[in-house]
């Protein structure tokens, strides 16, 4: 059974058709990258799976939960969209504090230093976000995707300000992911870097899937 | 308790913080002292509006300015905070991101609040607090599906219409001049209503909201 299910979702915005009739079934555990142009609505796709954009049509499963119907948001997914969610007047600390949902645990503190280490910053640094490079931004999003564990995450453009260094991270890091069993969804302008990580690469053009 | 600990908290306290850090909301608090501190020391006439037997003909401006300077502090904060920070911290329910909205609505429209209970006698002080009040909140709400500056205009033509038209009453009433006390109570239920409408609205409106920027 997918772990993922569109089925025939489309979206337009403002007369023009950003999703059209999508239908893709994705299975777990595997590491899916979606190419395209800009404009393609690569992104848009993926907000879609999580819940942010309402699809004028069809209906999206996550984990057996209808988004928009059985839940506003999927609970499952982690996810990164470059620096958008970011407080730029806060530390990367407390960014990562109002993401984490355990907070039964013992010592949340050490998950989130553990996780800025993870992800190459300094927990000790207390300089606010909106000083951040855009590579050191793009690396706190990353660990507000992860923080919290869940089994699907979704990286949108990860490769952005990053440097050949963090290029190799990036890579460590979803072959990592896809050993702990996650099922990863990346968009990428960088089809190298799509096909270094992912298992499916999909080409999606105005809108449409093209495999 | 541990403050820290507790995210619902912590929540609504960021998002205070993060609306006190909002430029906008400094300097608009200090033009708001500015104008306070130069005005007459006779209380009344911070919120005179018009006299009722002549014929206005200009809209007042400072019982204006206070009437829509919460609004103009909230600005498109609230859209922003539920489009675009909402998404990110997911594991907040809406209802709790609402509330946050709510209190630093509340928080703005004390510091107009405060200064008519300075200048003015408590039971007009206390009703138009609850007309802004409203205003504020109803205006946050709306603000996530109609652009604010289309109810900003919206506001600035009810104003006039308050000002040349004696309409509507709940309105009419923060100018001191019209303001009668007996009869505020029944405008207490308009303004109820007039919230719980909106929102009912968002609750409805908000099933098909898109959350991106």
């Amino acid at each position: 059974m997918p772990i993922i299910k569109l089925d025939h979702v489309s979206k337009t915005i403002k007369q023009r058709q950003i999703l059209d009739d999508i239908c893709l079934d994705l299975n777990q555990q595997l590491v899916y990258g979606f190419a395209g142009a800009n404009g393609s609505g690569k992104t848009m796709l993926l907000k879609s799976i999580i819940g942010f954009v309402h699809p004028n049509s069809g209906s999206i499963e996550v984990m057996g939960q209808k988004i928009r119907k059985d839940v506003l948001f999927s609970p499952k997914i982690g996810f990164s969209f470059g620096t958008e969610g970011l407080l730029p007047i806060l530390d990367g600390k407390t960014n990562l504090q109002l993401i984490l949902s355990a907070e039964s645990l013992p010592s949340p503190a050490k998950k989130i230093e553990a996780m800025l280490e993870l992800v190459g910053l300094d927990p000790h640094d207390r300089r606010k976000v909106k000083s951040y490079s855009l590579g050191m931004q793009e690396r706190l999003s990353l660990g507000c995707a992860l923080i919290n564990d869940q089994p699907i995450i979704i990286l949108d453009e990860p490769t952005n300000g990053i440097d050949k260094k963090g290029q190799e991270f990036l890579v460590t890091l979803i072959k990592d992911l896809k050993k702990r069993k996650k099922t990863v969804l990346l968009t990428s302008h960088d089809e190298k870097f799509l096909a270094l990580v992912s298992d499916q690469i999909y080409e999606i053009s105005e809108g449409r899937i093209i495999e | 308790m541990d403050f820290r600990n507790n995210r619902l908290l912590n929540l609504h306290w960021r998002m205070l913080l993060y609306f006190l850090y909002c430029s906008r909301f400094r300097i608009g608090l200090l033009v708001f002292i500015e104008l306070i501190i130069s005005i007459n020391s006779k209380g009344d006439w911070l919120m005179q509006g018009i006299v009722m037997s002549i014929t206005p003909k200009t809209v007042p401006m400072l019982w204006f300015f206070i009437i829509i300077y919460s609004q103009l502090m909230v600005g498109d904060s609230s859209r922003k905070m539920v489009k675009i920070f909402f998404p990110h911290h997911i594991r907040f329910s809406l209802t709790n991101l609402i509330i946050s909205v709510f209190l630093t609505n509340t928080f703005i429209t004390c510091i107009s609040g405060l200064v008519i209970l300075l200048k003015c006698s408590p039971p007009f002080a206390i009703y138009t607090f609850f007309v802004i009040w409203t205003l504020t909140i109803s205006f946050s709400l709306l603000s996530l599906f109609i652009k604010p500056i289309y109810l900003h205009l919206f506001s600035i033509i009810l104003l006039i219409c308050v000002t040349y038209l004696d309409w509507p009453k709940f309105l009419s009433y923060t100018m001191i001049s019209r303001f009668q006390a007996a009869k505020a109570s029944f405008n207490y239920f308009t303004l109820g209503i007039i919230l719980l409408t909106v929102v009912i609205f968002t609750n409805i409106k908000i099933k098909n909201f898109d959350f991106y920027q």
